[in-house]
């Protein structure tokens, strides 16, 4: 039984939402509130493993929420349901440890299907998401290189290990997996693509996601990163 | 015809008697200004008062204190002779032995040896032949006697006689014996202007009356004569010696070796600025007023130099007030003028003139050059004075201490003065070079503090430069945004309105008339949805890939293929960035490939559909097709062109497979196209199915 916890101010998406999960058995609202407020509470008293949540709360930011639920509750998947799925939001709610997004008009069949699959460790990427985090971590990556940029190859690799130990740096593979999204693969093609299965590239994927997060961890880095990404703009 | 010229002295004579008067008392009593003497030039002058704007006023205030410095100046020069010659004294007892001469027995008898005939007849020294009118280019004797004390005779000190000056040449005999000469004869060496100094060997001085004769060579000038002649104890008259050879022979050259090197340095100054003429007027000064030097220094008279002297005086006139006129950034263009020409036409007449007229042709032509210098000097102090700064006071010093040191050596060579008198006119050249070096001085300072002020300017400016540029590059940059919000909002409100808006209007007018079934209704909210989501993902930032923009387009549409069961092939080759991707564009393209998917998926009943991207080697343009495996139409002519080398897809007829499109569709993805600078081609394919063929162009 999966528990899910669901926070959206707009009743009748809160009734929707409920009526698809209660189509499935294997999925039981433990509540359903309003306000990030509640939300937050809710986090603490029903400890769900699913968490869906509007960004777009009239007290708190969602992005506040899922951050809070990350803390508190490090299995729980936290979902953004959003309006457009565009870029901004999405990376956001990723940042604060979302680990993908539905969005709010997609049939029951799909609703269904990206919960399960969100469960299942699958994140869905979209090619425009999947650029702008290429681009991302290149320029991160280049950070260590481009502050001693003469310097010996050991020094270079130390950097690079350094970023790896820290979870920044994306491996080759996963790199791979976000040139093949931008250019609009899905998954089954990237897996026939790159000789593994599909379901390989949504961990992957799922783990670029947890790296984004771990990487945008604390306030400091969280601004560093902003930067980052005005800087790519 | 040289009787003339006697005549002429003795006229001037008569006229300068009273300053001969004062400069035997001067040299009587020393003047007690002596020891500051040295310090004169630097004495300022004081500032013109300020009304004195009318050239009158400027020139009586020059004036005035031109005669209170010319009068200092004479002081100076009276001096100068005193230390030179000091009074005589035959106190022996206390003070080491000495005799100073005043008196001497003089023949004229003609002989190369001591006379044994003739008349001596007692006189004066110094004995001027000129005054007692003892013209002749004869030898002379002088016979001078004294009694040497017995401890002289004995002491190892020595004994010596210097003689101030003796015109032209001397034979010194001590007891009959030669002593000494102060020249080559034959040669007639120029010493008239050297000291001379001869050591007396003991061996030839016996105790009691000796007896001093001296040859004097007249030369064949019209001066000739004989100075006091000093006998004593050799260090004591050396001394006395040297004091007056340094002030006769060597300060002179000295000087004429300082004017030398600053009038190569100003050479070279002209050289490498021929703008300012006013340093090679006074390179040639220098170089010029070397040749009046001459006269005090060079002994040979058969010497360039020598036969320049007088000539060189009238080119000196001419380029010291070319010189100075400039100097004091002054214009006298016609006085100078004249000035030259009468140089030029004094010069030449002067040259021209037989050589038998000698001294008269020398006194004409010094008269009128210093009598046109004496103007010169006016115009000059005039000038200088108009505008009071420091060098134009140190060069109007340098004019007057060289006017009054000139008049003082004219009326010396006039022999009006004491028969010893020292020249001077040399000793006052330098001047120039110290007010032409203080102006050098003052620009090279004032340039270094300009080029430090400028600097600071600069650098103050082009920060207040660098600021304004900063401030309007930001209001420009607002503008811009301002112009680019502007126009995006311009574009989103007719999207919207063209779009979205025109379709939910029309949505509404059918439901309000309850025309629209629910299934509809779901459709056309859809529809509206795609149309957000399209702007929106048209205003993600891409960097000009087209491959993004398709793919996010696949990413959008994938449920909805997925939910109608028909599979999408992914043939994308990479594309080269487009640099007119920015929103509009993208939306554009968007709106055709849109259009193509919604036509198949609407009308088609396709269960397959293909995108491909690649460039068209033909046309060289980017190449999107979109092919459907839907309501096949006849089997039409001709066979399409292959861009990808595979799939390949037989055109049919363009018409017949326009007709699944609406006739505005089309239109409207070919406007589009076009806009783009692209074209849109549809084909039917042969066994059923579309193809769409989107160019686009490479930029």
């Amino acid at each position: 039984m999966t528990r899910v916890l669901i926070v959206e101010d707009d009743v009748a998406f809160r009734r929707r939402y409920a009526a698809i999960l209660a189509r499935d058995a294997t999925f039981e609202v433990v509540a359903s509130v309003g306000t990030g407020g509640d939300g937050m509470a809710m986090l603490e008293l029903r400890k769900p493993d699913v968490l869906l949540v509007d960004l777009g709360l009239p007290d708190i930011s969602g992005i506040s929420v899922i951050r809070h639920a990350t803390q508190i509750l490090p299995n729980c998947e936290s979902m953004v349901v959003t309006v457009f799925g565009d870029e901004e939001h999405v990376l956001a709610s990723i940042e604060a440890g979302a680990s993908g997004y539905l969005l709010k008009d997609a049939s029951e069949e799909n609703f269904l299907e990206g919960i399960r699959e969100l469960i299942a460790g699958g994140s869905p990427i979209s090619p425009i998401i999947a650029r702008r985090l290429l681009k991302r971590f290149h320029a991160d990556a280049d950070v260590p290189l481009t502050i001693s940029p003469a310097d010996s190859a050991a020094k270079v690799a130390e950097a690079e290990s350094v970023a790896s130990e820290s979870e920044i740096a994306l491996s080759s593979r996963e790199r791979e997996i976000l040139l093949l999204a931008s250019k609009g693969f899905n998954y089954p093609e990237m897996g026939k693509l790159m000789g593994i299965s599909p379901h390989t590239v949504t961990s992957h994927v799922k783990k670029i996601y947890r790296k984004l997060a771990v990487h945008s961890r604390g306030e400091a880095v969280f601004e560093a990163n902003r930067m980052g990404l005005i800087r790519t703009l | 015809m040289k009787q003339i010229g006697w005549d002429l002295f003795a006229r001037f004579e008569r006229i300068a008697l009273p300053a001969n008067r004062f400069f035997a008392n001067a040299r009587a009593a020393p003047s007690p200004l002596l020891p500051l003497s040295p310090l004169l030039p630097l004495l300022p002058l004081p500032s013109l008062p300020p009304q004195t704007n009318n050239a009158f006023s400027i020139l009586l205030y020059a004036g005035r204190h031109t005669v209170a410095k010319a009068w200092l100046l004479f002081l100076v020069i009276a001096s100068a002779n005193a230390i030179a010659q000091p009074v005589a004294q035959t106190d022996a007892a206390v003070a080491p032995f000495q005799f100073i001469f005043n008196e001497a027995e003089f023949n004229d008898a003609n002989t190369l040896e001591p006379p044994t005939s003739g008349e001596w007849r007692t006189l004066s020294l110094p004995d001027n032949w000129f005054k007692r009118k003892h013209h002749r280019d004869q030898l002379g004797w002088y016979r001078l006697k004294t009694t040497i004390p017995d401890s002289v005779l004995t002491t190892p000190k020595g004994i010596s006689i210097y003689i101030p000056r003796a015109t032209n040449n001397i034979a010194v005999f001590v007891n009959g014996s030669l002593c000494g000469v102060s020249g080559d004869f034959d040669k007639r060496e120029l010493n008239w202007n050297v000291a001379q100094h001869f050591t007396v060997p003991l061996s030839l001085l016996r105790a009691g009356q000796n007896e001093i004769l001296i040859r004097l060579h007249p030369n064949g000038f019209g001066r000739a004569g004989l100075s006091t002649v000093h006998l004593g104890e050799a260090t004591l008259i050396r001394d006395r010696w040297e004091r007056r050879y340094f002030l006769q022979n060597t300060a002179p050259k000295l000087v004429t070796l300082l004017v030398f090197l600053s009038g190569l340095l100003s050479l070279w100054i002209w050289l490498r600025r021929r703008t300012e003429v006013m340093f090679g007027l006074f390179a040639l000064m220098c170089l010029v007023s070397i040749f009046r030097t001459a006269s005090y220094i060079v002994r040979d008279s058969g010497s360039i130099f020598i036969s320049l002297v007088v000539p060189s005086l009238g080119l000196l006139t001419a380029l010291q007030f070319s010189f100075v006129i400039r100097f004091a950034d002054a214009h006298r263009p016609r006085f100078e003028r004249a000035l030259w020409i009468f140089v030029i036409v004094a010069i030449t007449l002067y040259l021209f003139t037989p050589a038998q007229w000698g001294v008269l042709a020398d006194a004409y032509f010094n008269i009128a050059i210093g009598m046109v210098g004496l103007a010169c000097f006016f115009v000059l102090t005039h000038a200088l004075f108009k505008v009071s700064s420091a060098r134009n006071q140190l060069m109007a010093v340098a004019l007057m201490v060289n006017l009054a040191l000139g008049i003082h050596d004219l009326i010396n060579f006039m022999q009006l003065l004491a028969f010893d008198h020292l020249y001077l006119l040399p000793l006052g050249l330098p001047l120039f070079s110290i007010a032409v070096g203080s102006l050098l001085v003052t620009r090279f300072v004032s340039t270094l503090n300009n080029y430090e002020t400028l600097n600071a300017q600069l650098s103050e400016r082009v920060a207040e430069r660098e600021s304004q540029l900063q401030l309007s590059y930001e209001r420009s940059r607002e503008l811009d945004q301002q112009r680019a919000t502007a126009e995006e909002r311009q574009r989103l409100m007719r999207d919207m309105h063209d779009g979205i808006g025109s379709h939910l209007m029309s949505t509404l007018a059918l439901a309000r008339m309850g025309s629209l079934s629910n299934k509809d209704m779901t459709e056309v909210l859809a529809d509206c949805i795609d149309e957000l989501k399209l702007t929106i993902d048209s205003l993600e930032p891409v960097e000009r890939d087209l491959l993004v923009v398709l793919g996010n387009l696949r990413y959008r549409l994938e449920p909805r293929l997925n939910a109608a069961h028909i599979s999408l092939e992914w043939a994308v080759n990479d594309l080269p960035p487009l640099t007119y991707l920015d929103p509009e564009n993208i939306r554009s393209v968007l709106r055709i490939v849109q259009e193509a998917f919604t036509n198949t998926l609407k009308h088609s009943g396709a269960k397959r559909i293909t995108i491909s991207t690649g460039i068209d080697r033909a046309s060289n343009r980017v190449l999107v097709r979109i092919t459907d495996d839907g309501i096949g139409v006849d089997a039409g002519a001709g066979s399409g062109e292959n861009a990808f080398g595979n799939n390949v897809p037989n055109s049919a007829s363009k018409k017949q497979s326009e007709e699944k499109y609406s006739g505005r569709g089309i239109d409207n993805m070919k406007n589009r196209a076009a806009k783009l600078g692209g074209e849109v081609q549809f084909m039917a394919l042969q066994g059923g199915g579309t193809c769409v063929n989107l160019y686009l162009p490479i930029r």
